[in-house]
């Protein structure tokens, strides 16, 4: 075992102990239940991300959601191995290559890309694999023996990954601009008509990893979160034209218009190296530049180009606006931008450097090579942070709100969920977790207009269960819809298409649909008194739910907050429930509305008389909407 | 060949280092384990059976092979749902019984761990659901209920574990020869890469 096993083997540990223990909230459930029934996910489709989650899933440890975890773990560590490798190679310095890497291991967004499911660390240590091969070749003099010194291999190994890159997130994509300058400055012959084929022939090979997705992604298939049926399915899947402007595209063109317009992106740009790695990094980067221009202006070159790229040009695409929701901090600034956060680091290193060679001249004797290996140890002090911010190990919540919104619901009935968060945790718990089969799920990604998916709700299996759902005439599902067998994740929205059609009331942590009154052919079935059969629910519900999970998770998940305010609406309908004056009245009065963030849907104020079985429930509400409340985030609190 | 490559001392440490990424991660689900048991101990103990639910469940989804913890927790849910069952607590027995089996889903890979429960899980839960549907006035009789939810769940439409394996080794294989080609250019591996290619392909389709 060497230092570099030593490094991988410790980062793998730190990550794995911070792991969430379940699904995660975002792109997680989906991409877990694609692995699992090799199916496709949402545009690109990744599915390189897919074959290893594949893999990953025969591992008999844990849970599928957790093993798929593992994979971010795993390539988060091989990131910071290499990254590790390149400065030492750089610098020949052992401090200044583990202050690099442990800089990045502790910076909040690379940390928490480590420790869900997702596909940045995977797409991460493909850009890293690039930047190295071409670092590396810009500082060599002459060939090390043994090593893979050849042009050629290099060139062809470029190409291979190139292919490969297609097949994941598309921003891997845009390392291939610096290579190609690098490519150009190191070339010492011209390419041979036969180099350029097999070349080809590589970039060929490795896009066709693409293949997986017409194979699976077909209509038959159980599972497929797009639909492939013809290469211009593919193509539109590749190149997330589904998106429409935030297609890939779209926004490459994007890129090249209104260069006045790249002081927001700039601004956000410092805004997220500030919050990751704080101001003194700034001295060390530019102590690391000073150094690396010296050095080599060719990898200088380089490592800048790659910055810009990942930087300046991919914040102008995707984070250029002046105001920034929470969104925006949550989904742009926390994951894009973790290659710029690498190269960074790279450069951190060198930075450090420059202060290890000072300590050096001072001549401390063991102070002059004790203080180089305290001060590259020290980042890990950051670790206590991301324990109170990022400890996905105690993040329950997606999972347990997911089941407790399965759970109360009565048999045979039929749930619409809405956006990423409900649907795709859906699908993992029901799909491979078998949780509720009674229970047929649909989603939807927004109530803009009536556009249902069935993963949840397979014609296979559900067709006998619930004949006149899939007939697809709205009259003829009003009778189930009467039975309470209807319900939501998000309430109708007034200005939804679904409007037309439904009504909602909240109900414990979901929202009951009922059909507008102009369905309904019997005048007396019409707006009946529902409050017998809420109460019942209610009460059941309320014995079914757990919602301790929204208490002791130490993360600032912005979705898990989001989830959580979902049982705040549970306990104040308990606390509704309880206020007659025969549960002991203390003669308090509380005004109480909970809002849901998720939807925008605010609950109606109510007055409601505090009594000795109401108090509990109101305090409770209380107390977690105060400890999941959303501005805390880490990004956002550090602008 | 690629004797340059696979010597006998990177074996060696890819072994080691394999089997010190297996300890990690048992250490870390054995830990969960036991924080989530001595919770639910605990919270059974008070009194308070949501949460012994939940932390059993959670003792179920850290899986570990031959784990004693892991029985002790799935015989504490067993046991909840039966006095669920006979408090008439049905719709609380029947997140019991479904925990416990969708633990179980949660955790299968090539097959699903503690699968000689399922028969009677799937028994319990067509029993307890084709009751309340029977008290909803959504089917016509009990049997009429059981026979709907024994047929939904009698269903798996997971994709065929073998084919799958071959899919996925298949992959590996086909990536794997084509960075030796690039390595060595031995033509040989051009052919495997092809094979591999092939049964990567073969495999996605019959899985």
């Amino acid at each position: 075992m060497n230092r570099y096993h030593l490094i991988f083997l410790l980062s793998f540990a730190i990550f794995i102990f911070f792991l969430t223990p379940d699904v995660n909230t975002g792109d997680g459930g989906e991409l877990t239940t694609a692995a699992w029934f090799l199916g496709t996910a949402h545009p690109s489709g990744y599915p390189l991300y897919l074959m290893i989650g594949k893999a990953i899933t025969f591992l008999p440890l844990g849970n599928i959601a957790f093993r798929i975890a593992i994979i971010s773990a795993l390539f988060s560590s091989l990131s910071l191995t290499l990254i590790y490798w390149l400065v030492f190679r750089f610098t020949a310095s052992n401090s200044a290559a583990l202050f690099s890497a442990t800089t990045l291991l502790v910076s909040y967004s690379y940390f928490t890309q480590s420790v869900v499911a997702k596909f940045y660390s995977l797409n991460l240590f493909l850009i890293l694999l690039l930047f190295s091969l071409w670092a590396l070749q810009l500082c060599r003099e002459r060939p090390a023996p043994g090593a893979v010194h050849n042009e050629t291999q290099i060139l062809y190994l470029t190409m291979f990954l190139a292919g490969l890159l297609t097949s994941n997130h598309h921003t891997g994509i845009i390392i291939l601009g610096p290579v190609a300058i690098a490519w150009w400055l190191t070339k010492s012959y011209p390419l041979k008509l036969r180099t350029i084929l097999t070349g080809i022939a590589l970039v060929v090979a490795g896009s066709l990893v693409n293949s997986y997705l017409i194979i699976r992604g077909s209509h038959g298939h159980f599972f497929t979160a797009v639909n492939v049926d013809n290469l211009t399915d593919l193509w539109e899947v590749i190149s997330r034209g589904a998106y429409g402007s935030s297609g890939t595209i779209a926004v490459a063109k994007n890129l090249f218009h209104g260069f006045g317009l790249y002081w927001y992106p700039l601004k956000n740009l410092f805004s997220i190296l500030t919050t990751n790695f704080s101001y003194f990094s700034y001295l060390f980067f530019l102590a690391g530049s000073v150094w690396l221009f010296r050095k080599n202006l060719k990898l200088f070159i380089f490592i800048i180009l790659c910055l810009i790229l990942y930087g300046p040009l991919l914040a102008k695409i995707t984070l250029g606006s002046e105001k920034k929701t929470e969104t925006d901090f949550y989904i742009v600034a926390h994951q894009y931008f973790i290659p710029a956060l690498s190269f960074f680091a790279v450069v951190l290193g060198a930075g450090f450097y420059q202060l290890e060679r000072g300590l050096k001249a001072a001549q401390l004797r063991l102070l002059s090579k004790l203080l180089p290996v305290i001060f590259a140890l020290f980042p890990l002090v950051f670790l206590v942070s991301r324990a109170a911010d990022s400890n996905y190990r105690t993040n329950f919540v997606p999972y347990q709100v997911t089941k407790d919104t399965f759970s109360i619901l009565p048999s045979d009935s039929v749930i619409m969920t809405f956006g990423d968060n409900a649907s795709y945790q859906g699908w993992y718990l029901k799909l491979i977790g078998r949780y509720r089969e009674d229970v047929c799920q649909m989603s939807s990604a927004d109530q803009e207009k009536i556009a249902w998916m069935l993963q949840g709700c397979s014609r296979k299996i559900y067709a006998s269960v619930f004949p006149t759902f899939f007939s697809e005439k709205f009259t003829e599902i009003v009778p189930m819809i009467q039975k309470h067998r209807f319900y939501g994740t998000d309430p109708v929205k007034e200005t939804g298409a679904y409007k037309k059609y439904l009504y909602s009331s909240g109900l414990s942590i979901d929202y009951l649909y009922s059909p507008q009154d102009v369905f309904i052919k019997d005048k007396k079935e019409r707006r009946r008194d529902s409050g017998s059969y809420f109460r019942q629910r209610q009460l059941e519900a309320d014995k079914l739910i757990d919602y301790s999970a929204c208490f002791s998770h130490f993360t600032d998940d912005f979705f898990s907050r989001q989830l959580c305010a979902h049982y705040a609406m549970h306990l104040t309908n308990m606390a509704r429930l309880y206020s007659d004056a025969s549960y002991h009245s203390t003669g308090e009065k509380v005004k109480v509305q909970v809002n849901d963030a998720k939807s925008g849907y605010s609950q109606p104020l109510y007055t409601i008389n505090v009594t000795k079985k109401n108090r509990p429930y109101l305090e409770c509400s209380d107390h977690l909407l105060r400890f999941n409340q959303w501005p805390i985030l880490y990004l956002r609190e550090k602008e | 060949m690629a004797d340059t490559i696979f010597t006998g001392k990177r074996i060696k440490n890819a072994c080691l280092i394999a089997l010190c990424m297996t300890g990690i991660l048992l250490l870390r689900l054995s830990f969960d384990q036991f924080q989530s048991y001595s919770n639910g101990a605990e919270a059974l103990e008070k009194g308070n059976r949501t949460d012994a639910v939940m932390y059993f469940e959670r003792v179920l989804h850290a899986h570990v092979p031959f784990s004693p913890l892991e029985n002790k927790a799935r015989n504490n849910l067993m046991g909840l749902a039966s006095r669920f069952e006979k408090e008439k607590e049905y719709e609380s027995a029947l997140l019991c019984y479904e925990t416990i089996r969708t633990s179980r889903y949660l955790t299968r890979h090539f097959f699903v761990p503690g699968s000689r429960d399922l028969p009677f899980l799937n028994d319990r839960i067509a029993s307890i659901k084709a009751q309340l549907l029977v008290k909803d006035g959504m089917v016509k009789g009990f049997k009429e209920g059981y026979d709907q939810q024994m047929g939904i769940m009698n269903k798996d439409y997971s994709p065929s574990a073998f084919w799958s394996l071959v899919a996925v080794s298949a992959f590996w294989v086909y990536i794997g020869f084509i960075v030796l080609w690039i390595l060595k250019r031995k033509g040989v591996y051009v052919y495997i890469f092809c094979l591999a290619f092939v049964a990567w392909l073969t495999g996605l389709y019959m899985a």
